[in-house]
This record gives structure tokens, sequence and C-alpha cells, in this order.
């Protein structure tokens, strides 16, 4: 079960978000079966300006993280179904590249080991304290791109997530933000299919009105934008499903 | 030295302490059961509250609960580093001692929250 947590109402951040300033709207996912703790997580996060979708099982992590495309997840080793330390080595072999924050109950040494040898970026100690919680958030956010899977390519194309800057065979690509945000989640899903919901949720808010067509205009748009660029890449369309980003065959660009 | 918690801020709709009282409920009925099981029944009831411990020790102490915490971790220490080879009243007894002590710093923080 996933239970989608909510988002800052736009305009007032609390002073304790301006270390985040630059990730806001950023979505974090969280893996744990204790509900107090869960809950305390994502209020904490919540209130820093995050979106937080919370999960208990490791099965339902992972369909998460291969659907959305996280700033950062902070996973409980002790799931009910599946070993933690196993979930970050299967998200890590199916090339899920967001840092990961592991949640452990002991100060075992070789616990910490063993999740950071896994592919977790960083470890925190149950029990924490929520500032601590907080610092480790924050660095793992301010990691340069390339440990943070955020550079990302696909052709020619390649986009930047902490630049929020896209570029077409070596050149600069300037695109408003919801087409960079479009072009980011079609080159994070590159070869799969993005359904139309899915492109809803990264581009608008809860709050925001979106007519029937905005997605249609936002995919025309950027494909026009691509295909004056040069890039070996275009959108498709599975219609009534969603869009595809996949690469040109020589002589079709 | 830590900083003082705030548990207010932590649990601000106060909800922590019903997780504790049944977190103590469940311990109590485990401990009551101990003494009436079979060897292999036994060693399945205290690897269910070695799980009940663990998973206190890592929420009680967040909460801001910090003596509940040591006293589950102390308990799932004391469960999990039983030998196969120890004498099983002594084990037991040390067992029940742990549990014990889990039991009144419940009661000491439901008391005081």
């Amino acid at each position: 079960m996933m239970n989608v947590a909510g988002r800052v109402s736009n305009g007032t951040m609390p002073d304790e978000s301006d270390e985040f300033s630059d990730v806001l709207q950023a979505r974090i996912l969280v893996v744990d079966d204790d509900r107090d703790l869960t809950e305390l997580v994502r209020r904490e996060l919540v209130a820093l300006g995050f979106t937080v979708d919370s999960v208990e099982f490791a099965e339902d992590a992972l369909m998460a993280a291969r659907d959305t495309a996280y700033a950062l997840m902070i996973v409980d080793l002790g799931l009910p179904d599946r070993d933690g330390l196993e979930l970050v080595r299967d998200m890590r072999s199916r090339m899920i590249e967001a840092p990961i924050l592991v949640l452990t109950a002991r100060n075992r040494v070789e616990d910490r080991v063993t999740g950071l040898s896994n592919g977790a970026d960083d470890y925190l100690v149950k029990p924490f304290a929520v500032p601590e919680l907080r610092a480790r958030v924050a660095a793992l956010l301010r990691r340069p791109s390339r440990l943070k899977g955020n550079h990302l390519s696909v052709a020619n194309i390649v986009v930047d997530r902490d630049s929020l800057e896209a570029m077409v065979a070596g050149g600069s690509l300037p695109l408003p933000l919801k087409q960079f945000q479009l072009l980011e989640l079609l080159v994070r899903r590159k070869n799969h299919v993005t359904p139309k919901r899915m492109i809803e949720e990264a581009l608008y808010g809860y709050n925001d009105e979106v007519s029937t067509n905005s997605i249609e205009a936002q995919v025309y748009k950027l494909r026009q934008a691509l295909r004056s660029a040069g890039a070996e890449a275009t959108i498709e369309t599975r219609r009534g499903i969603g869009y595809r980003l996949v690469e040109l065959k020589p002589g079709e660009a | 030295m830590a900083a003082p918690v705030d548990r207010a801020l932590l649990d601000p709709d106060g909800l922590f302490p019903a997780r504790l009282a049944g977190d103590r409920a469940a311990l109590a009925r485990h401990a009551d059961a101990l003494g009436t099981l079979d060897t292999q029944a036994q060693a399945r009831r205290l690897k269910d509250i070695a799980t009940l411990a663990h998973r206190l020790g890592g929420a009680a102490g967040t909460f801001g609960y910090g003596a509940i915490s040591s006293a589950a971790l102390a308990l799932e220490d004391v469960i999990l580093e039983r030998r196969p080879d120890e004498n099983r009243m002594a084990a037991q007894a040390r067992e029940r001692r742990a549990i014990d002590a889990l039991l009144r710093a419940l009661d000491d923080g439901l008391a005081g929250s």
C-alpha cells in the first residue's frame, strides 16, 4: 500500500527549509513498517517542503522506485517481507540510482559496512535525533549530481537536475520548467512508457488545475524543441497509455 | 550530553503513548505465556519478544523516551545473546529480569506522558 503524503502549499516556507531550497518539490520515498516513525519522518520532511511517499513493504518500494524519480529514499533494514539490504541491492541492480539513507536499529559496525557496501549512501541509527535526520538528508541531497544519478542522458540529450539544464549535442537547450521536468522524467524512464497520470503528478501539484490537454501541449512543445535542436531521440505517443522517449535510428533525425 | 527532546513537537497529536500502552500489553501477555510453553514454543515466543523490543527500542528513543528505548534494546540483547549451552534456568531468569525492567520503564514512561 502506498500513501502519498501531501505537499506543502505554495508560498509559505518554514525557516528551516533554507538549506533545502535548491531541492524543494523533490520527492522522497520512506520505506518502513513502523507507522509511528514513518509519520514522524514524513511530517519533518513535508515541513521542509518535500513531497513524501511511504510504503511498508519492499515489493511496494521497488514498484514505487521504478515508477517515480525520487530525490532520496529512506529505507529501514527490518522490513516485513524482505531484508532491507536485499531491497537496496535489488534497487541498485535495476539501475535505480537515487541516494539511499538506510535506517539501522543497531550501531553495529558490520551492519553499517554491509549497508554501505550493498549500495546505500549513508545510514542513520535508530533511535535517532530528528536534527540528525535533517542533516543527513541535507547532506545526501547536496551531493554532486554525478553521485546522485542526476546527470542523465539518452542519445545526444543530457539532463542535469542540479543546474536544471538540458543539452542536445553539446549545446544548451533552454526549456521552460515544465518542459524540463517532462524531459527529465522521460529521460529517467528511457525506453519505458510513462503513463500520463505519472507525468501529471510529476509536473503539477495536487492543488494545481490541470486542463485535459495540458500534458499533450507540453509534450508537443518539447517534441518540437528536441527536433529543432537536432536531438537523436524523440517522444513517441502510445495512444491511451502515455509517452516514451526513444532513440532515433541512423538517418531518422 | 544530548539536548532534551520536546515530545510534544515529535508527537503533536499525542498518539505515541497509545503505541507504548499497546506494546506494554503485548509484552505482558508474552511474558505471562512464557512459563506455560514447551521449549520450542518458548523459543518462538522469545523471538516475538525480541522483535517487539527491537522495534520499540528504535521508536521510543526517537520519540524522546530514552529509558524505554534502553530497556527495550537491553532486552533484545539478552534474548539474542542466549547461548545454546548455557544453563536454561539462568538464561530464563535473566530474560525475566530484562522483561520486568522494560515493563517498569514503560509504566514510568506512560505515567510521565
